[in-house]
Protein backbone atom coordinates (compact mmCIF):
# COMPACT_ATOMS: atom_id res chain seq x y z
CA UNK A 1 0.00 0.00 0.00
CA UNK A 2 2.83 2.35 0.89
CA UNK A 3 4.27 1.80 -2.57
CA UNK A 4 1.02 2.75 -4.28
CA UNK A 5 0.86 6.00 -2.26
CA UNK A 6 4.35 6.90 -3.38
CA UNK A 7 3.54 6.09 -6.99
CA UNK A 8 0.30 8.11 -6.85
CA UNK A 9 2.14 11.06 -5.32
CA UNK A 10 4.77 10.78 -8.05
CA UNK A 11 2.12 10.77 -10.77
CA UNK A 12 0.30 13.77 -9.27
CA UNK A 13 3.54 15.70 -8.83
CA UNK A 14 4.73 14.97 -12.35
CA UNK A 15 1.35 15.96 -13.82
CA UNK A 16 1.35 19.25 -11.90
CA UNK A 17 4.89 20.01 -13.03
CA UNK A 18 3.89 19.33 -16.63
CA UNK A 19 0.83 21.57 -16.41
CA UNK A 20 2.79 24.44 -14.89
CA UNK A 21 5.55 24.07 -17.45
CA UNK A 22 2.99 24.37 -20.27
CA UNK A 23 1.31 27.35 -18.58
CA UNK A 24 4.70 29.05 -18.11
CA UNK A 25 5.54 28.57 -21.77
CA UNK A 26 2.18 30.02 -22.83
CA UNK A 27 2.58 33.04 -20.54
CA UNK A 28 6.13 33.57 -21.72
CA UNK A 29 5.02 33.51 -25.36
CA UNK A 30 2.29 36.08 -24.67
CA UNK A 31 4.69 38.39 -22.84
CA UNK A 32 7.22 38.06 -25.67
CA UNK A 33 4.61 38.93 -28.31
CA UNK A 34 3.48 41.93 -26.25
CA UNK A 35 7.02 43.26 -25.99
CA UNK A 36 7.52 42.77 -29.74
CA UNK A 37 4.38 44.80 -30.45
CA UNK A 38 5.63 47.58 -28.18
CA UNK A 39 8.98 47.65 -29.95
CA UNK A 40 7.41 47.77 -33.41
CA UNK A 41 8.48 50.92 -35.21
CA UNK A 42 6.31 52.26 -37.97
CA UNK A 43 8.01 54.09 -40.79
CA UNK A 44 6.37 57.32 -41.83
CA UNK A 45 6.76 58.68 -45.35
CA UNK A 46 8.80 61.79 -46.02
CA UNK A 47 7.36 63.95 -48.76
CA UNK A 48 8.87 67.30 -49.67
CA UNK A 49 7.47 70.07 -51.86
CA UNK A 50 10.30 71.58 -53.88
CA UNK A 51 8.48 74.52 -55.48
CA UNK A 52 5.07 75.63 -56.67
CA UNK A 53 3.74 78.03 -59.24
CA UNK A 54 0.39 78.90 -60.78
CA UNK A 55 -0.39 79.84 -64.38
CA UNK A 56 -3.90 80.44 -65.71
CA UNK A 57 -5.51 78.51 -62.87
CA UNK A 58 -3.22 75.49 -63.17
CA UNK A 59 -0.98 74.75 -60.22
CA UNK A 60 2.46 73.34 -60.99
CA UNK A 61 4.14 71.43 -58.20
CA UNK A 62 7.47 69.68 -57.97
CA UNK A 63 7.24 67.07 -55.27
CA UNK A 64 9.70 64.42 -54.09
CA UNK A 65 9.63 61.39 -51.85
CA UNK A 66 12.61 61.31 -49.49
CA UNK A 67 11.38 58.24 -47.62
CA UNK A 68 11.90 54.55 -48.28
CA UNK A 69 8.30 53.66 -49.12
CA UNK A 70 6.16 54.72 -52.03
CA UNK A 71 3.41 57.25 -51.31
CA UNK A 72 -0.09 56.84 -52.69
CA UNK A 73 -1.77 59.97 -54.04
CA UNK A 74 -5.00 58.59 -52.56
CA UNK A 75 -3.54 59.26 -49.11
CA UNK A 76 -1.95 62.61 -49.99
CA UNK A 77 -3.86 65.86 -49.49
CA UNK A 78 -3.03 69.43 -50.40
CA UNK A 79 -4.31 72.63 -48.89
CA UNK A 80 -4.13 76.03 -50.55
CA UNK A 81 -3.90 79.11 -48.34
CA UNK A 82 -5.20 77.17 -45.34
CA UNK A 83 -8.41 76.09 -47.02
CA UNK A 84 -10.05 72.67 -46.88
CA UNK A 85 -7.59 69.93 -47.93
CA UNK A 86 -8.16 68.28 -51.30
CA UNK A 87 -7.13 64.74 -52.20
CA UNK A 88 -4.34 64.78 -54.81
CA UNK A 89 -5.73 61.75 -56.64
CA UNK A 90 -8.98 63.68 -57.25
CA UNK A 91 -6.98 66.14 -59.38
CA UNK A 92 -4.22 63.94 -60.73
CA UNK A 93 -4.71 60.49 -62.22
CA UNK A 94 -1.93 59.91 -64.72
CA UNK A 95 0.15 58.32 -61.95
CA UNK A 96 -0.99 56.80 -58.67
CA UNK A 97 2.11 56.71 -56.49
CA UNK A 98 5.24 58.72 -55.79
CA UNK A 99 8.18 56.35 -55.61
CA UNK A 100 11.06 56.64 -53.20
CA UNK A 101 13.56 59.17 -54.54
CA UNK A 102 11.26 60.26 -57.37
CA UNK A 103 10.82 63.92 -58.24
CA UNK A 104 7.49 64.44 -59.96
CA UNK A 105 5.92 67.43 -61.63
CA UNK A 106 2.24 67.59 -60.68
CA UNK A 107 -0.19 69.73 -62.64
CA UNK A 108 -3.39 70.45 -60.78
CA UNK A 109 -6.27 72.33 -62.32
CA UNK A 110 -9.89 72.91 -61.44
CA UNK A 111 -9.36 73.83 -57.81
CA UNK A 112 -10.94 77.26 -58.26
CA UNK A 113 -8.08 79.10 -56.54
CA UNK A 114 -6.59 82.10 -58.26
CA UNK A 115 -3.40 83.85 -57.20
CA UNK A 116 -2.71 81.45 -54.31
CA UNK A 117 0.15 82.30 -52.01
CA UNK A 118 0.96 79.05 -50.19
CA UNK A 119 0.40 75.32 -50.66
CA UNK A 120 0.74 72.62 -48.05
CA UNK A 121 0.86 68.88 -48.69
CA UNK A 122 0.34 66.23 -46.01
CA UNK A 123 0.28 62.47 -46.20
CA UNK A 124 0.28 59.81 -43.50
CA UNK A 125 2.29 61.83 -41.00
CA UNK A 126 4.53 63.73 -43.41
CA UNK A 127 3.97 67.40 -44.23
CA UNK A 128 5.57 70.02 -46.43
CA UNK A 129 4.63 73.54 -47.43
CA UNK A 130 5.98 76.13 -49.87
CA UNK A 131 5.01 79.57 -51.10
CA UNK A 132 4.08 80.06 -54.74
CA UNK A 133 6.74 81.70 -56.87
CA UNK B 1 -2.44 -4.99 8.92
CA UNK B 2 -5.95 -4.36 7.73
CA UNK B 3 -6.07 -1.16 9.85
CA UNK B 4 -2.76 -0.01 8.38
CA UNK B 5 -4.03 -0.57 4.84
CA UNK B 6 -7.24 1.37 5.47
CA UNK B 7 -5.42 4.36 6.97
CA UNK B 8 -2.98 4.45 4.05
CA UNK B 9 -5.91 4.36 1.64
CA UNK B 10 -7.49 7.29 3.49
CA UNK B 11 -4.18 9.15 3.32
CA UNK B 12 -3.92 8.42 -0.42
CA UNK B 13 -7.43 9.65 -1.14
CA UNK B 14 -6.96 12.71 1.09
CA UNK B 15 -3.66 13.46 -0.61
CA UNK B 16 -5.20 13.17 -4.06
CA UNK B 17 -8.13 15.43 -3.12
CA UNK B 18 -5.80 18.03 -1.59
CA UNK B 19 -3.52 17.90 -4.64
CA UNK B 20 -6.51 18.28 -6.94
CA UNK B 21 -7.81 21.30 -5.04
CA UNK B 22 -4.41 23.00 -5.00
CA UNK B 23 -3.97 22.23 -8.68
CA UNK B 24 -7.36 23.67 -9.62
CA UNK B 25 -6.68 26.80 -7.53
CA UNK B 26 -3.28 27.33 -9.11
CA UNK B 27 -4.63 26.63 -12.59
CA UNK B 28 -7.40 29.16 -12.03
CA UNK B 29 -5.02 31.91 -10.86
CA UNK B 30 -2.57 31.05 -13.64
CA UNK B 31 -5.35 31.21 -16.20
CA UNK B 32 -6.35 34.67 -14.92
CA UNK B 33 -2.77 35.85 -15.22
CA UNK B 34 -2.47 34.52 -18.76
CA UNK B 35 -5.76 36.23 -19.70
CA UNK B 36 -4.53 39.55 -18.26
CA UNK B 37 -1.34 39.33 -20.30
CA UNK B 38 -3.38 38.52 -23.43
CA UNK B 39 -5.68 41.51 -22.90
CA UNK B 40 -2.72 43.81 -22.21
CA UNK B 41 -1.02 42.54 -25.37
CA UNK B 42 -4.15 43.19 -27.43
CA UNK B 43 -4.56 46.69 -25.99
CA UNK B 44 -0.95 47.55 -26.83
CA UNK B 45 -1.41 46.13 -30.33
CA UNK B 46 -4.61 48.11 -30.97
CA UNK B 47 -3.11 51.31 -29.54
CA UNK B 48 -0.10 50.89 -31.82
CA UNK B 49 -2.43 50.57 -34.83
CA UNK B 50 -4.42 53.67 -33.85
CA UNK B 51 -2.88 56.88 -35.12
CA UNK B 52 -3.86 60.26 -36.54
CA UNK B 53 -2.16 63.46 -37.60
CA UNK B 54 -3.08 67.05 -38.29
CA UNK B 55 -3.37 67.68 -42.02
CA UNK B 56 -4.38 71.35 -41.83
CA UNK B 57 -1.74 73.86 -42.78
CA UNK B 58 -0.59 74.68 -39.23
CA UNK B 59 0.42 78.18 -40.28
CA UNK B 60 -3.05 79.09 -41.52
CA UNK B 61 -5.74 77.62 -39.27
CA UNK B 62 -9.15 79.22 -39.56
CA UNK B 63 -10.51 80.70 -36.33
CA UNK B 64 -13.79 82.57 -35.88
CA UNK B 65 -14.10 84.14 -32.44
CA UNK B 66 -17.71 85.30 -32.81
CA UNK B 67 -19.01 81.84 -33.73
CA UNK B 68 -16.37 80.13 -31.56
CA UNK B 69 -15.25 77.89 -34.38
CA UNK B 70 -11.80 76.42 -34.90
CA UNK B 71 -11.65 74.28 -38.05
CA UNK B 72 -9.13 71.46 -38.00
CA UNK B 73 -8.49 68.62 -40.43
CA UNK B 74 -7.22 65.29 -39.10
CA UNK B 75 -6.07 62.31 -41.16
CA UNK B 76 -6.26 58.69 -40.02
CA UNK B 77 -2.69 57.47 -40.42
CA UNK B 78 -3.16 54.26 -38.44
CA UNK B 79 -4.20 50.79 -39.54
CA UNK B 80 -7.66 50.75 -37.95
CA UNK B 81 -10.70 52.87 -38.76
CA UNK B 82 -11.32 55.68 -36.30
CA UNK B 83 -14.53 56.84 -34.64
CA UNK B 84 -15.28 60.38 -35.87
CA UNK B 85 -17.77 60.85 -33.03
CA UNK B 86 -15.17 60.17 -30.35
CA UNK B 87 -12.61 62.95 -30.80
CA UNK B 88 -11.23 65.00 -27.94
CA UNK B 89 -9.62 68.40 -28.38
CA UNK B 90 -7.53 70.31 -25.83
CA UNK B 91 -6.51 73.87 -26.68
CA UNK B 92 -3.83 75.56 -24.59
CA UNK B 93 -4.57 73.08 -21.82
CA UNK B 94 -8.33 73.67 -21.84
CA UNK B 95 -10.78 71.04 -23.06
CA UNK B 96 -12.70 72.25 -26.12
CA UNK B 97 -16.12 71.17 -27.31
CA UNK B 98 -16.26 69.39 -30.66
CA UNK B 99 -19.43 70.73 -32.23
CA UNK B 100 -19.33 68.96 -35.58
CA UNK B 101 -17.32 66.43 -37.54
CA UNK B 102 -17.42 65.59 -41.24
CA UNK B 103 -15.49 63.04 -43.28
CA UNK B 104 -14.15 64.67 -46.42
CA UNK B 105 -14.67 63.44 -49.98
CA UNK B 106 -18.16 62.07 -49.16
CA UNK B 107 -16.70 59.07 -47.34
CA UNK B 108 -18.85 57.36 -44.73
CA UNK B 109 -16.19 55.80 -42.52
CA UNK B 110 -12.97 57.28 -41.22
CA UNK B 111 -10.65 54.68 -42.73
CA UNK B 112 -6.88 54.77 -43.17
CA UNK B 113 -5.84 57.80 -45.20
CA UNK B 114 -9.20 59.55 -44.89
CA UNK B 115 -9.59 63.02 -43.41
CA UNK B 116 -12.12 64.42 -40.95
CA UNK B 117 -12.98 68.07 -40.54
CA UNK B 118 -13.77 68.97 -36.96
CA UNK B 119 -15.18 72.20 -35.62
CA UNK B 120 -14.06 72.85 -32.07
CA UNK B 121 -15.04 75.58 -29.64
CA UNK B 122 -12.52 76.36 -26.89
CA UNK B 123 -14.95 77.87 -24.42
CA UNK B 124 -13.52 80.49 -22.10
CA UNK B 125 -10.45 81.20 -24.21
CA UNK B 126 -9.97 84.52 -25.94
CA UNK B 127 -7.97 83.70 -29.05
CA UNK B 128 -6.92 86.24 -31.66
CA UNK B 129 -5.74 86.05 -35.23
CA UNK B 130 -2.01 85.52 -35.49
CA UNK B 131 -1.83 83.80 -32.11
CA UNK B 132 0.03 80.51 -31.84
CA UNK B 133 -1.66 77.89 -29.71
CA UNK B 134 -1.11 74.30 -28.63
CA UNK B 135 -3.70 71.85 -29.86
CA UNK B 136 -3.90 68.31 -28.54
CA UNK B 137 -6.19 65.91 -30.36
CA UNK B 138 -7.22 62.55 -28.94
CA UNK B 139 -8.68 59.92 -31.27
CA UNK B 140 -10.31 56.58 -30.64
CA UNK B 141 -10.50 53.58 -32.93
CA UNK B 142 -13.60 51.59 -33.66
CA UNK B 143 -13.98 48.28 -31.83
CA UNK B 144 -11.20 45.90 -32.94
CA UNK B 145 -11.17 42.39 -31.47
CA UNK B 146 -13.39 43.75 -28.69
CA UNK B 147 -10.80 46.38 -27.79
CA UNK B 148 -10.75 50.12 -28.53
CA UNK B 149 -7.45 51.87 -29.28
CA UNK B 150 -6.48 55.43 -28.40
CA UNK B 151 -3.87 57.87 -29.58
CA UNK B 152 -3.13 61.55 -29.20
CA UNK B 153 -0.83 64.16 -30.68
CA UNK B 154 -0.02 67.79 -29.99
CA UNK B 155 0.76 70.47 -32.55
CA UNK B 156 1.44 74.18 -32.48
CA UNK B 157 -0.81 76.05 -34.90
CA UNK B 158 -1.16 79.68 -35.92
CA UNK B 159 -4.62 81.20 -36.18
CA UNK B 160 -5.84 83.36 -39.04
Amino acid sequence: MGGSVSIAALIVGTTLLGIFALASMSLNDSAKTASEVMEEVTTKPEVRLLNASEHNGTIHLNITNLGNNQVSYDDAWFSIDGNEPLRISDYHNSTTVLFSGEIYHLQISGTGFSNPSRIYVATMGSQSGVVFT
Amino acid sequence: MADGGASELVMLVTGLIAAGMVASLLMSSWGGLAHSVDVAKLEVEVDSKTDADLISDPMLVSWNQSSCNLSLYVQNIGEISLDEDAIGVIINGTAATVNQTRILDNMTTWDEGEVVELNACPSGLNLVSGQEIYVTIIVQSILYNNVVGHNSFTEVIRLV
